[in-house]
């Protein structure tokens, strides 16, 4: 046979439009399409790929985080907890030892440290984590294990340099804070001393500053006195704060901010009007020995007379006279507010000031009025301020420096909790925590007291047996995922209920009847997402549940998923990229004891887009899961 | 093209649940990154195959496929063509690619020559570990009218 027979010739290129034009190549995967029918952005087959800016290129790769574990991993997660003003997160690897235990693993430093060993052994199985309110729960199953840590302290001290004293305005000392401390306590102590003679008091305000940012302001405040040996101290004045982040290192320093005194012997003001002749009041002598003539002055007399005034004053009481060297001449006329400086030497109390005049070229008249005299004197005992930032090691002051409290030990607690309900799954509901047992026929739901993840049986906590079901005898509880505010849904396989808040503190919680045949195989596949819940149904669609009901949004991978999910779907496992916004599915192919598949979803994309995009990669995998930090 | 384009500058991680972990074989805990470009060192490949280009049931010759690309450096990109729906992948065109020119795109050009077929479909392999991202592609396919064809 001619193969060949009806073969026309060459005709020139025909493109096919649709088939030229440019576009995004971010439609996905479509295995729900005829191959000829998939539109030209979207594939029938892809393999690590991911999407970028409407591009295809490869998926990211993977990092190891420290070593391999010795046995099977059978949970991944997050802890987070605060204790001591700080927020831990904690990654952690749970593995079965060779007898069975439950152990437990912690990424310090970029390698896992083991932490604990349970006593109790753990079953073989995905296990089930929660971190709520600082407990991490760990369900297998048969078992509710709890894992916390608490930290042990010890004070630790450190001193500012030995022999400091500072005393002036913006004076500094300072002290390092010398480990890691274990939470943000501080002390600071530190001594104070003020002395000095004052009439209102005296003011010292000392700043305590933590890396140049103040934290505290300290006044300490000396009565008025006369006494030139009065003095006030504060000895190792300790004072406590509470600094979230504080820091090994951290930089606490004392500044002097500032120094208020009123000078005890101010200036003197004497007057003397009538006379101009007037009598120095104190002992001390003036600052310098300098005074000041103030007076205003009228001068008449014949045309042409003059007044000089001299300036004197008398060390001895007015016996006897000594100008200062000022004697101004003045004519005829009127002078108002005069002032001299004069330097007087050896004045004391008693003594005297006055103005000699003396007529120049006939009887000149001169009138004095608001004559003073004024000077300054020196206080009796000058102020002075001493900080002093304790020092216990050198100077054996009572109190370190600083105190903090350094962390000498994780006190870890992983055990099985007492009179909790044997769980396969645990989750967080509003301020409860939430275990399902799916064990045969007793499938029972059940919570704890509002606030204490260890208390299964006191009040407020219960437990319902949900052993009517509508779409199966048993249809076991697989999973439960907050929906909303004080909205909860609950998987079972085939059937899916509304978990509530009754606002009974006597049964907290309400379930009731919601979707009938439909409901997850999968537990694990269970995932909050944005805007809903994504879940593998009982039906093999990808399903986001949202308050308003179930939407599939898997139709692409649904024939893939059918043909491939032959195996244990317990081994179905799921996790989130808040960053990207992306569902990851894993499932076990044709029967594999393990994930060898993900299958991605863009949630974004089909929240704004309404466009339905997924990728996938081959991998092997153990479990799945979501961090936020690393 | 940004090594890392998701991540703002001078940002090391982004407050969010953003970290997917997975435990692979061998009781391995890997993080996927931006950053990476193998699994746990291990290279790995990624490739997005084409609709099928017949949009008839006639017969048809793949004759050129040309792709829009920026790759952070030089590499290569294998572009293959199938004319049996993707079962084999007899013809393969080898297409350097130009890189490090920010945010500048480049065309690639495959050709073909023994494709011929009723379900003609290419491939864009990814096979090294330097990032290319293909924007678009526009493919010459030449019609053999309603025939039936021999391998």
């Amino acid at each position: 046979m001619n193969g060949y027979k009806r073969t026309s010739p060459l005709q020139p290129a025909q493109d096919d439009p649709s088939r030229s034009k440019l576009s995004a190549l971010s439609g996905g995967y479509r295995g729900d399409l005829a191959p000829h029918l998939i539109p030209p952005d979207s594939s029938p087959n892809l393999e690590g790929i991911r999407f970028e800016q409407g591009a295809i290129r490869k998926d990211f790769g993977a990092r190891r985080l420290g070593s391999a574990a010795s046995s099977r991993v059978i949970g991944i997660g997050e802890h987070k907890f605060i204790t001591d003003q700080k927020t831990f997160e904690r990654l952690v690897r749970l593995t079965r030892t060779g007898t069975s235990n439950l152990q437990l693993e912690v990424l310090t430093a970029g390698e896992w440290q083991v932490i604990d060993t349970s006593v109790e052994e753990v079953n073989d199985v995905y296990l089930s984590l929660a971190s709520i309110q600082g407990i991490l729960m760990i369900a297998d199953g048969d078992r509710l294990f709890r894992w916390s840590e608490s930290i042990e302290t010890e004070i630790r001290e450190d001193d500012f340099p030995a022999g400091n004293s500072i005393g002036a305005m913006d004076d500094t000392v300072l002290a390092t804070v010398g480990g890691v401390p274990a939470n943000g306590n501080l002390k600071v102590a530190f001594s104070t001393t003020i002395s000095g003679t004052s009439t209102d008091g005296i003011t010292l305000k000392v700043g305590v500053e933590r890396n140049g940012v103040e934290i505290d302001e300290k006044t300490f405040a000396a009565p008025a006195s006369v006494d030139p040996l009065a003095s006030e101290s504060w000895d190792d004045q300790q004072s406590t704060y509470s600094i979230s982040g504080l820091e090994d290192a951290d930089e606490i320093t004392l500044r002097i901010k500032s120094i208020e005194a009123n000078n005890p012997n101010p200036v003197i003001t004497l007057e003397d009007e009538a006379s101009a002749l007037t009598t120095k009041a104190l002992a001390p002598a003036a600052i310098s020995d300098l005074y000041n003539f103030n007076f205003d002055l009228d001068v008449s007399g014949p045309p042409g007379s003059s007044i000089i005034a001299d300036l004197q004053f008398s060390t001895d009481g007015g016996g006897s006279w000594t100008s200062s060297g000022v004697a101004p001449e003045y004519p005829i006329g009127t002078y108002i507010g005069e002032t001299f400086d004069i330097t007087a030497v050896g004045m004391g109390a008693g003594d005297k000031f006055r103005v000699h005049r003396t007529a120049v070229g006939g009887l000149a008249i001169a009138t004095f009025s608001n004559f003073t005299v004024t000077y300054e004197i020196p206080p009796e005992a000058p102020v002075t301020v001493e900080v002093h930032g304790s020092n216990k090691t050198v100077d054996l002051d009572p109190k370190a420096g600083l105190e903090t409290d350094a962390s000498i030990d994780n006190v870890s607690t992983l055990a099985v909790i007492a009179g909790a309900p044997a769980a396969r799954m645990i989750f967080p509901f509003e301020d409860y925590g939430v275990a399902l047992r799916d064990g045969g026929d007793t499938q029972t739901f059940s919570w704890t007291v509002s606030g204490n993840m260890l208390d299964w049986t006191g009040e407020g906590s219960g437990q319902l047996f949900l052993v009517a079901a509508q779409s199966d005898p048993i249809d076991d509880l697989m999973s439960f995922a907050t929906l909303g505010s004080g909205i909860g849904a609950l998987f079972r396989r085939r059937s899916i209920m509304r978990v509530f808040l009754t606002g009974n503190a006597l049964q907290s919680l309400g379930v009731v009847r919601w979707i009938e045949r439909l409901g997850t195989d999968a537990g694990f596949s269970v995932q909050a997402v944005l805007g809903g819940v994504m879940f593998l149904g009982s039906d093999f669609q990808v399903y986001l549940l949202t308050e308003q009901g179930p939407q599939t949004v898997g139709t692409p991978i649904h024939q893939d998923l059918i043909r491939s999910l032959t195996g244990n779907l317990d081994l179905v496992d799921s996790s989130y990229d808040e960053g990207f916004h992306t569902y990851v599915l894993g499932i076990p192919e044709a029967g594999a004891s393990s994930i060898t598949r993900l299958w991605y979803f863009d949630v974004m994309a089909f929240h704004t887009q309404q466009k339905l995009v997924w990728r996938t990669r081959g991998i092997e995998v153990q479990r799945l899961a979501t961090v936020s930090k690393l | 093209m940004s090594t890392n384009p998701f991540l703002p500058e001078g940002r090391s991680d982004l407050p969010a649940q953003r970290f997917v972990l997975a435990a692979l074989s061998g009781n391995r805990v890997v993080v996927f990154e931006e950053t990476e470009k193998t699994i746990d060192g291990v290279s790995f490949q990624a490739n997005w195959d084409s609709p099928s280009l017949n949009q008839e049931l006639r017969g048809n010759s793949l004759i050129q496929v040309s792709f829009k690309y920026s790759a952070e450096d030089p590499t290569n990109v294998v572009i293959y063509g199938s004319k049996d729906g993707g079962s084999t992948w007899p013809e393969q065109y080898i297409v350097p690619v130009l890189g490090t020119v920010v945010d500048q795109t480049f065309w690639g050009h495959a050709f073909f020559e023994q494709t011929t077929g009723s379900d003609l479909r290419f491939r864009v392999l990814f096979n090294t570990d330097v990032l290319v991202n293909v924007y678009s592609y526009s493919v010459r396919v030449v019609e053999r009218g309603a025939m039936e064809f021999f391998s």
